[in-house]
């Protein structure tokens, strides 16, 4: 049989028409139900899928465009770093490279201490556009005018209970001549408070101006290095790291963002696998009710299939017709579901706060109702932990072969009730009333 | 090259059980030449249908020879017995065995699209023969919306649509009121005589049975010509 007419019978077979009393026999039931899983475990996994991408996207660009850099050139002896960032800055595609110097501290502030990972910056850095799209001033400006002005982030200002103008002390940690712990105290002038709008990152900054941090911060505690940036940092991860290659002065080796931060980004693309496996998992049990739907399709139906023996349809046309139909069962499934999970995703923004709204007031009501103190308010997504908003992106590429993947899997659970469909004896099948 | 369309010789058909074996046919002889009209009576339980099976290709016989249309229906594969399904031979059943989701006009033209992909022409076929049976008006109707007589009529459609050398006919009345098996029974013949069809008919009618030219009984296994 040709293509043509097993499409069209396994249409009328698997999608065909109403019964008379506008009911649906059992296998109609059982294939609607095949399709509705399918699509039902799309829905979570597409939905994950984007959730995931666009929140390892958006911890990796807040990492990479206001901490790691697209690369970074470190100096592995008492290399130049001036004449390295210059020679950075001058690299075809380099769109910015600027030395920083970090260490750590502990802030002092009204009574308050908090740990810190001190950056000192230069001013070039803050005004850099990739910068600034990330960075978010959420008082005072962004600047580092003069050498004793810092910036703080948002939730270490909260702690610390500091805005713009106050004065924070920084303390740092040298060892003395006999190996003694000497403190150091830098009072520095809050200029701006921002947010990168990840709290893991915002509890842990204060920036200073690079050249004070090199002269104030302990050298044994501190590393210096270029930071460069180049192009799309996720297109062409080491498109910044290839610009300065051999460009540079002796005594820098290179790194690129993913290789600096490689346990974060393996870490967090780690937890998106498991995650997906745990969404597959799903799909393949809908897989399995396809194939439970076109069993009960076989069985019900063996008297029309003995028909279409009678009429010539041999094994190979049968197994085709059942397959092709399990296909596109899954198919029709599949679209539903991306359909579904696009929908979710591109809104799960408002789709979490209306979660949030609702459980908050069922929660409220809950506490009204026992008398008790009102609930602390919940959250979906806390963003002391991830981001305050979860980035749009939808991984189109990877939802067609979400789509494509389910539609082949359906078709290899179509192949067990297909090979039984084709062994039907049509003389027992026309015994089936 | 014989003119003889259906050639059986010596046809066993033994149903095999624990307790026993059922030897229905016991050396069934049957030749027929193109164009024949036939008739086979015989009591219920005697192997008709059984018989009408292998006829068909939906069945083999135990041992014996079985040939129809030129296609050795004992050594045929099963892509051979299907070919010879599709392009040999016609069914007409006691019960309609209409697809019920099809309408009339695809379940008439199905065959025709199964064997030649060209959904036009089969359709163009199907509505000729529909148009023939008297049921021109009733072209996009469900075998749910029709009555036994026009399903009946639409099951003969479906077995002429390839212009089968052979229709075998099961109880084509069997399940119809006086006069729609009295239609369908003039249909049947007419249509057979017009296209030069050869026509096998198993019935319990003797009316029917007498409008063939060639009538057998089977009895005991055995086809014995009346």
């Amino acid at each position: 049989m040709k293509g043509s007419p097993i499409a069209f019978v396994a249409a009328r077979f698997f999608f065909g028409r109403k019964a008379p009393d506008g009911g649906r026999d059992q296998a109609r039931k059982a294939l609607a139900g095949a399709v509705l899983s399918v699509a039902l475990s799309l829905v979570p996994l597409i939905t994950v899928m984007q959730v995931a991408d666009g929140m390892i996207q958006g911890i990796s660009a807040r990492y990479v465009e206001l901490g790691t850099y697209h690369a970074q050139a470190l100096p592995y002896a008492s290399a130049d770093l001036a004449v390295a960032r210059d020679a950075a800055r001058s690299s075809p595609g380099v769109t910015g490279a600027w030395i920083e110097t970090q260490s750590v501290g502990v802030v002092f502030a009204n009574g308050a201490r908090e740990g810190a990972a001190v950056r000192g910056v230069e001013p070039g850095f803050l005004a850099d556009p990739s910068t600034l799209a990330y960075l978010r001033v959420e008082a005072g400006a962004p600047t580092l005018e003069k050498p004793y002005d810092a910036l703080v982030g948002q939730a270490m200002a909260e702690k610390l209970g500091v805005g713009p103008g106050d004065a924070v002390n920084l303390i740092s940690m040298r060892k003395g001549s006999g190996g003694e712990l000497l403190p150091r105290v830098t009072i520095l002038t809050v200029r701006g408070v921002v947010s990168a709008g990840y709290r893991d990152l915002d509890a842990q900054w204060l920036f200073m101006r690079q050249d004070t941090a090199a002269r104030v911060l302990p050298k044994e505690n501190a590393r210096s290095f270029v930071g460069i940036k180049a192009g799309d940092p996720f297109g062409s991860p080491f498109a910044a790291r290839d610009a300065v290659e051999g460009r540079l002065p002796p005594g820098f080796s290179t790194y690129s963002w993913r290789e600096v931060e490689r346990n974060l980004f393996e870490s967090l693309a780690s937890t998106r696998t498991m995650l997906l496996l745990i969404m597959a998992v799903t799909v393949a049990v809908a897989a399995v009710n396809v194939s439970s739907a076109l069993q009960t399709l076989v069985l019900e139906r063996g008297q029309e299939i003995a028909v279409m023996q009678s009429l010539g349809a041999g094994p190979a046309d049968l197994a085709r017709i059942f397959t092709l139909g399990g296909a596109a069962i899954g198919g029709l499934g599949a679209v539903i579901g991306a359909a579904g999970g696009l929908l979710a995703s591109v809104r799960v923004n408002e789709l979490l706060a209306f979660i949030e709204t609702v459980a908050n007031a069922a929660r409220s009501a809950a506490a009204r109702l026992s008398g008790g103190a009102a609930a602390p308010r919940f959250r979906v997504l806390d963003p002391a932990y991830y981001l305050e908003t979860i980035p749009v992106d939808v991984p189109y590429g990877e939802i067609a072969m979400v789509v494509a993947a389910t539609v082949a899997l359906s078709f290899v659970a179509a192949l067990g009730p297909a090979r039984r469909a084709a062994s039907l004896s049509p003389l027992d099948g026309f015994r089936r009333r | 090259m014989s003119d003889d369309i259906i050639v059986c010789r010596g046809v066993r058909k033994v149903f095999a059980s624990e307790a026993e074996d059922l030897e229905i046919l016991r050396g069934v002889d049957l030749i027929l030449p193109r164009g024949a009209r036939a008739s086979i009576t015989g009591p219920s339980g005697c192997g008709k249908s059984t018989f009408l099976s292998i006829l068909g290709g939906l069945d083999r016989p135990s041992s014996g020879e079985a040939s129809v249309a030129g296609v050795d229906l004992v050594r045929a594969d099963e892509d051979g017995l299907s070919a010879y399904r599709s392009t040999a031979v016609g069914f007409v059943f006691q019960f309609h065995y209409l697809l019920k989701d099809f309408t009339a006009l695809e379940n008439a033209m199905l065959p025709a699209y199964m064997l030649t992909g060209n959904r036009a022409e089969a359709t163009g076929r199907a509505r000729e023969l529909l148009e023939a049976v008297g049921l021109g008006g009733r072209l996009s109707h469900v075998p749910a919306k029709l009555s036994g007589g026009e399903r009946q009529r639409v099951a003969i459609a479906r077995a002429l649509v390839n212009d089968p050398g052979v229709v075998l006919a099961d109880e084509p009345t069997g399940n119809l009121d006086r006069q729609s098996a009295q239609a369908v029974e003039d249909l049947l013949f007419d249509l057979a005589a017009r296209r030069g069809t050869t026509l096998l008919v198993v019935t319990h009618d003797p009316g029917m049975a007498a409008r063939a030219d060639r009538r057998f009984v089977l009895s005991d296994g055995t086809l014995v010509e009346s």
